[in-house]
């Protein structure tokens, strides 16, 4: 075991191998906020890479309600078991990843989900907690008393992957140019210890071919400078893909840097796995807070409170408008009054959107028709 | 350590006798079991005149011989370990013609696991030899961890040159591809449907890549299967890995609980980085044995440390 840096963590912790960060670390903002579940990107997904036969269940990308809904069932149900509730002193977590205080003879702790929890992938759908008493209004938020709300996954490309941790044969490496993790499809044997040691369970065994598959970050788009499917595909404009500075380094220049350094408004799912996962969520602002303690850490209060003021923040609003504005992974952004811009490596203009959409308002009731009028955003 | 039903002579006469006072449970299994001769104090691999009978199993010429029983330790060198002793012993016969070795291991199995697929794993058995030619079979030089990796002191070319194993694996899920062809995803789950699939829309050649272990060539993904022993050569744990000249053979059975699986090899394939065998000497041999009810995979296995085993003249 090597001590390595986990900045999630605000400490060291324990790795099967020494720290080793890739030259560019690929990584994601999700605004839960904006996502319907319409599932584009899981469909998308599913229809680039994993439309074989020996993948009918396999969804490198999926979208599930939460509390309730999980793709496998249960998982992160089983991940709070395994781990207990975590236990943050200020922005430093006191409790145990999954690579300490490890069982005899396992290299992670994990569980492998069974069969049949893999065969639901959108249970739970709409699901709220708590139920709807005649006259019920929510007057504020969060709506503690009844919620839903959706968490878009992928493979979080993890610093510290434990997958990787977990498979005895090396068959699984993370890119030096990019982070990727990828399953080496020549030297897996289907072991499944992957899919054991995944805490996110987003490594699959492949029924045909017999090894495990996972999401490989349409690789072959960011090669050529593009974000993978699920980002360009997103309906709500929830996604942006990009490459994050190495901890202790800042370009606020930088719109993964800004959303995930600068403003903490975007957050690492259950950081208290350990592996510093590289996929970002900015909290469900209605959702219960004590959910999204366990599953966003300690920053999750303050993260909704500057999303919530995005609109009197104009770099903020500018680069949220810029999310899904272009296929081209976004270098950087600047805003100038009422325009964001989005640059490649470059600096070279990519997009420019205006800050605030126009709108019209329109009157209740239309004169000259006799009508009434709707208004809708 | 000795499974319920590998008893010796003795445990058996005792146990007929209980059979013959009256109780006359598990008539079958212990006939079954007696009509064998005892256990070996040695492992031999006896001369054979002719082929040897790798089809079969069961056959007399395999059966006739005594067994050498092996105890089977649980692996617990290396990560992840298996959770219990899911193998204690292998019953080990060999014999050879000349030209290729056999072995003819047997183990108590009463859930046969012969699918790969989702949280499911398969039942297989090992053998493994040194590479290098070992000059004392009693102790030999080759590490039993799958061989050992060359050392090397950082940023250098290493000074320890490592030492190679040449492994034999049999697998019962490669047994039934074998013997029945492989199963599709309809075979695994019934109920699965798939509207469109590659090879409909692109034809085969062109759908290959949307099944990556085939076209990475990968032993696993492999369509065709003529033999279910897949030959591997290994310096470490980890480093398994497929030999390009596959030339093993031989067949696997599961009969009244237990697995009969021959294991068959040239003695010398003519190639450096494979074991050679030859008769008249004495070699280290080793094994390992998987369950699959008990999520047995990889590293969590059964293994034997190195047995000496003559090979007749
Ligand atoms: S496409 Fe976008 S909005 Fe639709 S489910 Fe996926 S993440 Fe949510
Ligand atoms: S999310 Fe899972 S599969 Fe992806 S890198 Fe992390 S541990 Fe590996």
């Amino acid at each position: 075991m090597a001590e390595v840096n986990n900045w999630q963590l605000g400490r060291t912790m324990q790795y099967p191998y020494p720290e080793n960060r890739p030259r560019r670390q690929i990584a994601w903002v999700f605004d839960t906020n904006k996502c319907i579940a319409c599932q584009t990107c899981t469909i998308a997904c599913k229809s680039t890479w994993t439309w074989g036969s020996g993948q009918e269940y396999m969804l490198w990308n999926n979208v599930e309600t939460k509390p309730f809904g999980f793709f496998p069932v249960g998982w992160d149900v089983e991940l709070m078991n395994v781990l207990g509730p975590a236990k943050w002193t200020g922005g430093k977590l006191e409790s145990q990843t999954i690579f300490e205080g490890l069982p005899a003879g396992e290299r992670v702790k994990g569980w492998l989900p069974a069969e049949e929890d893999w065969a639901s992938p959108n249970i739970g759908e709409d699901e709220p907690v708590g139920v709807a008493q005649q006259g019920s209004y929510i007057p504020s938020m969060p709506h503690n008393e009844m919620w839903f709300s959706y968490l878009a996954r992928i493979c979080n490309h993890c610093t510290y992957p434990g997958c990787v941790a977990a498979c005895p044969r090396q068959a699984i490496y993370k890119r030096p140019e990019d982070g990727i993790v990828l399953v080496d499809q020549s030297r897996c044997r289907g072991y499944q210890e992957c899919a054991q040691g995944c805490p996110y369970k987003k490594v699959m065994f492949n029924n045909n071919t017999r090894t495990s598959e996972k999401c490989i970050a349409c690789f072959p788009k960011i090669e050529q400078g593009l974000q993978p499917q699920c980002v360009t595909s997103c309906i709500g404009r929830i996604r942006i893909a990009g490459f994050i500075s190495p901890p202790g380094q800042v370009n606020p220049q930088n719109p993964i840097d800004y959303l995930v350094k600068v403003k903490k408004v975007a957050l690492p799912l259950y950081p208290q796995a350990g592996t510093e996962p590289n996929v970002y969520y900015i909290p469900p602002m209605h959702a219960g807070r004590d959910y999204l303690h366990q599953m966003f850490g300690p920053g999750s209060d303050e993260a909704i409170k500057t999303y919530q003021n995005t609109k009197n923040d104009p770099e903020l609003l500018g680069l949220m408008m810029l999310f899904g504005s272009t296929e081209r992974i976004m270098h950087r952004f600047r805003v100038e009054g009422e325009t964001a811009i989005g640059m490649d490596e470059n600096g070279a203009e990519l997009v420019r959107v205006p800050v605030r959409e126009p709108s019209w308002v329109r009157t209740y009731f239309d004169e000259v028709r006799g009508a009434y009028n709707h208004n809708i955003t | 350590m000795t499974t319920d039903n590998s008893m010796d002579r003795r445990t058996f006469i005792q146990a007929a006798g209980a059979l013959a006072a009256g109780g006359a449970l598990a008539i079958g299994v212990a006939t079954y079991v007696a009509m064998r001769p005892g256990a070996a104090d040695k492992l031999v691999a006896h001369r054979h005149s002719g082929a040897l009978p790798i089809d079969n199993p069961n056959a007399d010429a395999w059966l006739d011989l005594d067994h050498f029983p092996v105890t089977m330790l649980m692996q617990q060198i290396t990560t992840p370990h298996p959770s219990e002793l899911a193998v204690p012993e292998l019953w080990v016969r060999a014999m050879h013609n000349g030209t290729d070795i056999a072995f003819h291991l047997e183990w108590g199995d009463t859930d046969v696991n012969d699918m790969d697929k989702m949280v499911a794993f398969r039942d297989s058995v090992a053998v493994q030899l040194p590479v290098a030619e070992e000059t004392d079979a009693t102790a030999p030089k080759t590490s039993v961890t799958m061989g050992l990796a060359p050392v090397a002191a950082q940023g250098t070319t290493p000074a320890t040159p490592g030492q190679t194993v040449h492994i034999l694996h049999w697998k019962a899920s490669w047994q039934y591809d074998v013997d029945k062809g492989r199963r599709t995803v309809k075979d695994l789950f019934p109920n699965m449907y798939n509207d469109v699939t590659p090879e409909g829309l692109l034809g085969e050649a062109n759908s290959l890549v949307f099944y990556p272990g085939v076209f990475a060539g990968n032993s696993m993904s492999a369509r065709e299967r003529k033999s279910p022993i897949e030959e591997l050569i290994a310096s470490g744990f980890g480093s398994l890995t497929t030999h390009e000249k596959q030339q093993a053979n031989g067949k696997g059975v599961n009969e009244k609980g237990r697995w009969r699986v021959v294991l068959s090899v040239p003695m010398d394939s003519g190639d450096a980085t494979k074991a050679k065998v030859r008769a008249g000497t004495s070699i280290p041999v080793a094994f390992a044995a998987w369950n699959g009810t008990k999520q047995n995979r990889g590293a969590r296995k059964q293994y034997a440390n190195w047995v000496p085993m003559e090979v007749e003249a």
